[in-house]
């Protein structure tokens, strides 16, 4: 084995030499130590039980508000004429957005061989799963009426009334909740030779049992690896053009309207851009803690953290573009409504939101054309930050300013959320978190198998 | 798990002479993939077929060394895509298009654009789905008593070390041939690994919680089923309460908080509805003056002789208050024709189908309805005639609630025609129609 000895910057390049994906010149047994430890120490870092104590407190407080609002109904919300889609659907469209860099890691960045992704793809993708899940509670309990929820799939009803296939609200149920069981498969599946090595690891019953169970009887057999790694492979086809459809279709709940501002062909590769964006911001903001908590800075090393920078600058810049071009089509159209729309977010009564929207996606990323940057990670982190706040705040002046001034002046109006909205807010960060922090407990954060496979291979002795 | 399994081994085999074990392959260990694709190929070339190695990650070498073929997962996943896709679009036309039609704007029912979106997640997600379990099935997973795995040695496979196989049901199989080939490979260390046959017991525990698992779970559908199969006079229980259960007082029942008890509300006094401001009195109840009808008291049936009616007494217009052309008469006809006519005959005689019908049924209920011939029609002013048909005489119903004022005005044009029509001489028609009269 190759040993690389610690301070060694792989973030510069050197001709003719491939940089070193794993840094401080550990070997497969030391890789999986590092990994498994994580999961087999009896006690998490002082910070871990901080984290999840706050975390789980909020998810708490918004499993309560959601009860709250089943049992008294939506208005609890600040949602009214004419502003009927409001935080809820920000909230939606932020989290599905952010669900989108795992499974862009995992699949997009696999059939391009970005060997980096390696090490980050299967903490990307259980962000992906659980931010899908958050997304999926808002449109849930906007609903209302959630107990006659499964009105939106395909069966049978004391109605004998079908849904209707040509709305976009329904190709979205479709888009996400097949988006959602293809990123958990393709996790899972990623996850099965990593739950064997956890299982043969096991030292008590119990877990040897769980983690069995999870490993379906994994044994590392060629054959096994050679059908895997064609499963990967056609589930990584499979789920790059599912990627791209689905935040192409949640824009399609905007575009297919003739609400102005909404109305627009720009929508669909203008929101996978910023879904890819968000997603990657969010990427940042919990590998930068992540790996100083659990040791993992040998595997996630200051050159994955560059080229997930990289990524942001590439895709804020494709967000800013999109948002002239907004501009441009608006004038372009001749329409005085659409015109108006623009403007209207500018400099109406929610010019703070596009402002902040503007300053956190356009001008933050640009930051990372300075080295400085891309390599110290506390900066990137607070990026990531503004990129996150950039990325809610781009939902909010779509949804609310497109909405609350459309056509008729005489139904224009203000919106303001209430306390509800605001705890369920910050009460699915507690959700995404806490469910983060047990993925982080007691799952592979790693996917050392693939990081193995791209460990050089010379034999040292 | 592994010690539960082995338990009974233990004892089965003090007993009896290992009839329980058998062996099921031999393990040889290497410590890098270079080694193991080596031996990998050495024990190929040395012709075992049933031979596997074990990697904590794949590499390509081994594909080739143990000539690994080519797998049918891409089919059944294009397979299943395909069978998705279909269904997908088969359902949505189905739906969509047959069984409950949603006609939007005109558009055609099934249209493959807005349609396609749903197609591509079904495709996706019926691909992916037999992706991962034909995966699992091909590679013969789930699959969690295996003697591979009660190797002490072999739970680095998945850690950092690397392992070959060769199947005890190898044809060539001979225990001290394969040992030194694999010793003789390299190997950091043989050893042999037995298949347990004295029946993995489930541990009581499991299946008898599994067991009372399954009951419980029989439960609400049956209750369900039942419900279902018999019939019930108590209302249905709901357990949220929908919109249409929210509190609220029905017609005819009784609220506390008003004096009077009633919970439907009288309507204030001079409340008139929209459209029904009848302002005109010549029009609306044919008087010439603004003095009330006594209209609550429905009119005299009076019997036998004639008492003063107080209706001869009222100021009735003499004239139509509407203008009169063809077109009114012909709409008076037609109106005639399908609301009188059936009573009174298709010509005033008081012999429509009805009475005929009435009269030889001899029920003695019916009252002959008054021919309009007779003098004492003939002579009544047309605000009276207006009047009898809009609220009725004897046993006619009152029409002023089916038929517009507009159209009883051109009604009772029509009757005035029709009692001309008996008292006429051939002067009184226009002599530009003669010659039409006289061809009849």
């Amino acid at each position: 084995m190759s040993t690389i000895t610690a301070p060694y910057d792989n973030t510069i390049e050197t001709p003719g030499r491939r940089a070193p994906l794993v840094l401080g010149g550990h070997d497969y047994t030391s890789v999986t130590k590092v990994v498994c430890e994580i999961a087999e120490t009896p006690q998490p870092p002082l910070a871990w039980f901080v984290a999840f104590g706050i975390s789980s407190s909020m998810t708490l407080m918004f499993l309560g508000f959601a009860g709250y609002l089943v049992t008294t109904g939506i208005g609890v919300w600040g949602n009214n004429s004419p502003v009927f889609w409001a935080w809820d659907i920000v909230n939606f469209v932020f989290w599905v957005g952010i669900g989108h860099a795992g499974t862009l890691i995992s699949a997009i960045l696999f059939l391009f061989r970005q060997n980096w992704r390696t090490s980050i793809n299967r903490a990307a993708e259980a962000m992906t799963v659980f931010a899908v899940v958050c997304a999926g509670l808002f449109p849930t309990l906007h609903v209302g009426r959630i107990w006659v929820i499964y009105w939106l799939l395909p069966l049978p009803n004391q109605n004998a009334i079908w849904p209707n296939f040509r709305s976009p609200l329904l190709w979205d149920v479709f888009a996400v909740s097949t988006y959602a069981t293809v990123s958990t498969l393709f996790w899972y599946m990623g996850m099965i030779p990593d739950l064997a090595t956890f299982r043969d690891r096991a030292t008590n019953k119990f877990k040897q049992f769980v983690y069995g169970v999870l490993a379906l009887g994994w044994t590392g057999s060629a054959r096994q690896w050679y059908r895997f790694e064609r499963a990967y492979l056609l589930l990584a086809a499979l789920a790059t053009p599912l990627v791209l459809s689905v935040h192409t279709i949640v824009s399609f709940d905007f575009a297919t309207s003739q609400v102005p501002g909404w109305h627009t062909t720009i929508f669909p590769p203008y929101f996978v851009a910023g879904a890819v964006f968000s997603g990657f911001g969010m990427v940042l903001t919990l590998m930068v803690p992540g790996r100083e908590l659990f040791g993992l800075k040998d595997l996630i090393t200051p050159r994955h953290l560059e080229n997930v920078c990289k990524v942001l600058l590439a895709t804020g810049t494709m967000v800013g573009y999109a948002y002239a071009m907004e501009f441009f089509v608006a004038w372009y159209s001749g329409s005085r409504y659409e015109q108006f729309a623009f403007i209207n977010r500018m400099f109406g009564p929610y010019w703070w939101a596009y402002w902040t929207m503007v300053t956190c996606n356009v001008i933050s990323p640009q930051l990372f054309w300075f080295r400085k940057f891309r390599t110290s990670p506390w900066l990137m982190f607070t990026v990531s930050i503004f990129v996150n706040i950039g990325m809610w705040f781009e939902r909010f002046v779509i949804t609310v300013t497109s909405l609350h001034r459309d056509y008729l002046p005489s139904s224009w109006g203000h919106y303001a959320p209430t306390w509800v909205d605001i705890c369920m807010f910050a009460g699915s960060f507690g959700l995404f978190f806490t469910l983060y922090l047990l993925f982080c407990r007691y799952l592979p954060v790693v996917a050392m198998a693939e990081v193995k496979g791209v460990m050089p291979r010379t034999v040292e002795h | 798990m592994t010690s539960i399994l082995e338990e009974p081994l233990k004892t089965e085999t003090t007993e009896a002479t290992k009839p329980q074990r058998a062996l099921a392959c031999v393990l040889a260990e290497y410590d890098s993939p270079q080694a193991v694709a080596a031996a990998a190929r050495q024990v190929m070339a040395a012709g075992y077929t049933r031979v596997d190695a074990h990697a904590p990650f794949p590499f390509h070498e081994l594909d080739a060394a143990l000539a690994i073929g080519k797998s049918r997962l891409p089919w059944m996943t294009l397979g299943a895509a395909a069978i998705g896709g279909a269904s997908g679009l088969l359902r949505e036309w189905w739906m969509n298009a047959v069984d409950y039609q949603f006609l939007i704007s005109g558009k055609p029912l099934l249209s493959m654009p807005s349609n396609m979106p749903v197609v591509f997640a079904c495709a996706v997600l019926f691909a992916a789905i037999t992706t991962l379990v034909g995966m699992l099935l091909l590679n013969g997973l789930p699959r969690f008593s295996n003697p591979l795995l009660r190797s002490e040695r072999f739970r680095r496979a998945t850690n950092d070390r690397f392992f070959i196989s060769v199947d005890a049901r190898d044809r060539r199989f001979n225990l001290d041939a394969v040992t030194s080939l694999l010793q003789s490979s390299g190997a950091l260390a043989v050893e042999e690994c037995w298949t347990d046959r004295s029946g993995a017991k489930i541990p009581p525990l499991v299946w008898q919680g599994a067991l009372v698992a399954l009951a419980l779970l029989c439960i609400p559908p049956a209750i369900i089923a039942r419900m279902r199969a018999t019939d019930s006079r108590v209302p249905r229980f709901h357990l949220i309460q929908d919109m249409d259960f929210q509190p609220k007082f029905k017609p005819q029942s009784t609220n506390a908080f008003f004096a009077d008890g009633r919970a439907d509300r009288p309507q204030l006094p001079g409340t008139i509805a929209r459209g029904d401001l009848q302002d005109d009195d010549r029009l609306h109840r044919g008087l010439d003056s603004a003095e009330p009808i006594v209209a609550a008291a429905p009119p005299p049936a009076a019997p036998g002789a004639p008492a003063p009616d107080p209706l001869d007494a009222m100021p009735w217009v003499a004239e139509f208050p509407i203008s009169i052309d063809v077109a009114v008469m012909k709409r008076g006809q037609e109106r005639f024709n399908i609301y009188c006519s059936t009573c009174h005959g298709l010509g005033g005689d008081g012999d429509g189908l009805i009475t005929q019908r009435a009269l030889e049924l001899e029920q003695g209920t019916w009252v002959k309805p008054v021919s309009f011939h007779t003098d004492a029609v003939r002579k009544q002013p047309v605000g009276r005639l207006f009047h009898s048909i809009t609220n009725g005489v004897r046993k006619m119903p009152p029409m002023g609630d089916l038929i517009p004022v507009e159209d009883r005005w051109a009604i009772l044009l029509y009757v005035r025609a029709l009692q001309r029509s008996r008292n006429a001489s051939v002067q009184d028609v226009p002599a530009d129609l003669l010659p039409q009269l006289e061809a009849q």
